[in-house]
């Protein structure tokens, strides 16, 4: 802790302001969407009328979002299997060979962090049709999986990066195989990260748009369904759906509230 | 590490390639061509809006980029300089990512519902007696894009300033201070320099969706709001000019890199300024 002076506390109060009003920015709007979704009134709008389950009673008896949801749940667990599998050993071999040209093969790995999401969908949609691969449920799996996979990467990587490799080392001097060393040595201290990246793959699948609007045809995602049903006004069906979407959203980040819990600890204070 | 660069060859170079290639063909009729032609790059510079369109989302972003880093400063430096529970940090840190992880079409959804003429906002405001008409500029309006999108960008750059302010020595600071610097001065000169890495990995982070975002200029934006992302899926997907489309894809995105130099290069010369007193150390 830093000395202080009095004027300093008034200060700290400020600041403190600042993140309350932050927290509070961030979920507002995604609490007021789940209490309208209760709103007995059929309007995305005041007044606030009474409670009702029955939006969810909808949402729940609807074929479209059955289907929609059935989709988007197979793209996002197949994305989140292939981004998991890719990223993670993309990091593991990041961490391990330390030199100039695989760092620089790391930055590229980390690239379609920063390319828009737009462009890397009309690109993909060029390149399917291009090579005659039909646009399907399969060419939004790999377009999704190209562009979410650095997730995973960023996530086990931070997680690797104070990871003791001589704890492979010795396990392969005791007689462990290199699948063995890795299971028993390195996997339980990258568990949670791998489990975390799984998630945030599959919840950006989940709630991708616009490349499932690109490379895909012939079906509806759940994202997709909403965009084209809020066209006509946002029915309290549409918002019941979107509460079920900010509940898993929750879920997942509680989940990977741990990683960031190692990732926070690690860096505090260096040096001291 | 080879699967993942494999893919990336593959899933992520051609794609990026072919935006490139196709945008010097041409359509023939309702089929695509290959050849050799300047017609759809002449098209974007001449025809209409396209390049102000591109030139408004550009600075509409770098708008959003700044406010998320005034925002988010001084909450990145409360989190990692004043609280002392990491646990309370990352959950803290989890509930403002919230709105990243439910994605563009709930968050928008969202928006649209609060904004509105009998939204929650001017009805509370109504309430209270602050206004007496409902506010008709909050939605369909670049007050309620600006909005949306920083809403949608603002944890990258939280992300990248605590990371980065956690690698700053605290014992930096309470040199700088048993020197006798004031709070403000051993901000200016020690913290602020050293968290310069993070404010642009995190403008860079912020700035890719802001400026590709389509679903916020499209729905809340109003019809002044379009944006070149809205400009670009039109001549996908309503006039289905795939070359004309892919020479504005080129132009946004060469555009987006000049800007997101630019707004670099400000953050650094604003950063010297204030640690030095002068633009250059």
């Amino acid at each position: 802790m830093i000395p202080r002076q009095r004027g300093e506390l008034v200060g700290d109060r400020l600041l403190a302001a600042m993140l309350a009003l932050a927290v509070f920015f961030s979920l507002a709007p995604l609490v007021i969407l789940a209490l309208f979704s209760f709103n007995d009134f059929p309007y995305y709008s005041l007044p606030l009328k009474g409670i009702t389950t029955s939006w969810y009673g909808d949402l729940f008896s609807d074929r479209q979002i059955a289907r929609g949801l059935g989709n988007s749940l197979q793209i996002g667990i197949m994305v989140a299997i292939v981004a998991t599998l890719l990223g993670t050993s993309f990091a593991i071999g990041g961490a391990r060979l330390q030199n100039r040209s695989t760092r620089a093969l790391f930055a590229v790995g980390l690239l379609p962090l920063v390319t828009p999401a737009l462009v890397l969908a009309i690109g993909s949609q060029i390149l399917f049709v291009q090579i005659g691969l039909p646009l399907s449920k399969a060419t939004v799996i790999l377009a999704q999986a190209t562009a979410f996979t650095p997730f995973v990467v960023l996530l086990v990587a931070a997680r690797l990066a104070n990871f003791q490799w001589s704890l492979v080392h010795a396990a392969r001097d005791l007689g462990a195989g290199p699948w063995a060393a890795f299971r028993t040595a390195m996997l339980p201290a990258i568990r949670p990260a791998i489990i975390s990246g799984f998630l945030v793959a599959f919840l950006m699948s989940f709630s991708d748009f616009i490349i499932g609007f690109f490379t895909g045809r012939g079906f509806f995602t759940l994202p997709a369904l909403i965009y084209s049903m809020q066209r006509v006004g946002i029915s309290p069906m549409l918002l019941a759906c979107a509460t079920v979407i900010v509940v898993a959203a929750l879920i997942g980040a509680v989940t990977a509230r741990g990683v960031l819990v190692s990732i926070t600890q690690r860096r505090r204070n260096p040096g001291a | 590490m080879a699967p993942w660069s494999l893919w990336q060859l593959i899933f992520f170079a051609l794609p990026l390639g072919f935006i490139f290639v196709v945008s010097f063909w041409h359509m023939d009729g309702s089929t695509l061509q290959p050849g050799f032609t300047l017609d759809n790059y002449r098209g974007v510079f001449t025809g209409g809006d396209q390049l102000s369109l591109v030139l408004r989302t550009c600075l509409t972003a770098v708008l959003v980029v700044a406010i998320a880093a005034v925002v988010c400063y001084p909450v990145a430096y409360y989190l990692v300089f004043r609280m002392r529970s990491s646990g309370m940090v990352a959950t803290l840190l989890t509930l403002i990512a919230l709105p990243f992880l439910v994605g563009p079409v709930v968050r928008t959804v969202a928006w649209k519902g609060i904004l509105g003429l009998d939204g929650i906002v001017n009805g509370l405001l109504g309430t209270v007696g602050l206004i007496g008409e409902p506010l008709e500029w909050l939605l369909f309006s670049r007050f309620a894009v600006v909005l949306a999108l920083v809403y949608n960008t603002y944890p990258f750059m939280l992300f990248a300033l605590v990371l980065s302010l956690q690698t700053v020595d605290a014992r930096l600071i309470a040199a700088a201070r048993d020197l006798g610097s004031g709070a403000m001065a051993a901000f200016r000169r020690v913290v602020l320099p050293l968290s310069v890495p993070g404010l642009l990995v995190g403008s860079l982070l912020s700035f890719v969706p802001a400026v590709s975002a389509s679903l916020e200029p499209e729905l809340l934006g109003g019809p002044g709001g379009r944006s070149s992302a809205n400009a670009i899926t039109d001549k996908f997907l309503v006039a289905v000019d795939w070359p004309a489309g892919a020479a504005l894809t080129v132009c946004f995105t060469a555009a987006a890199v000049i800007a997101c130099l630019l707004f670099g290069a400000l953050v650094i010369t604003l950063s010297r300024v204030a640690a030095t007193g002068r633009g250059r150390s």
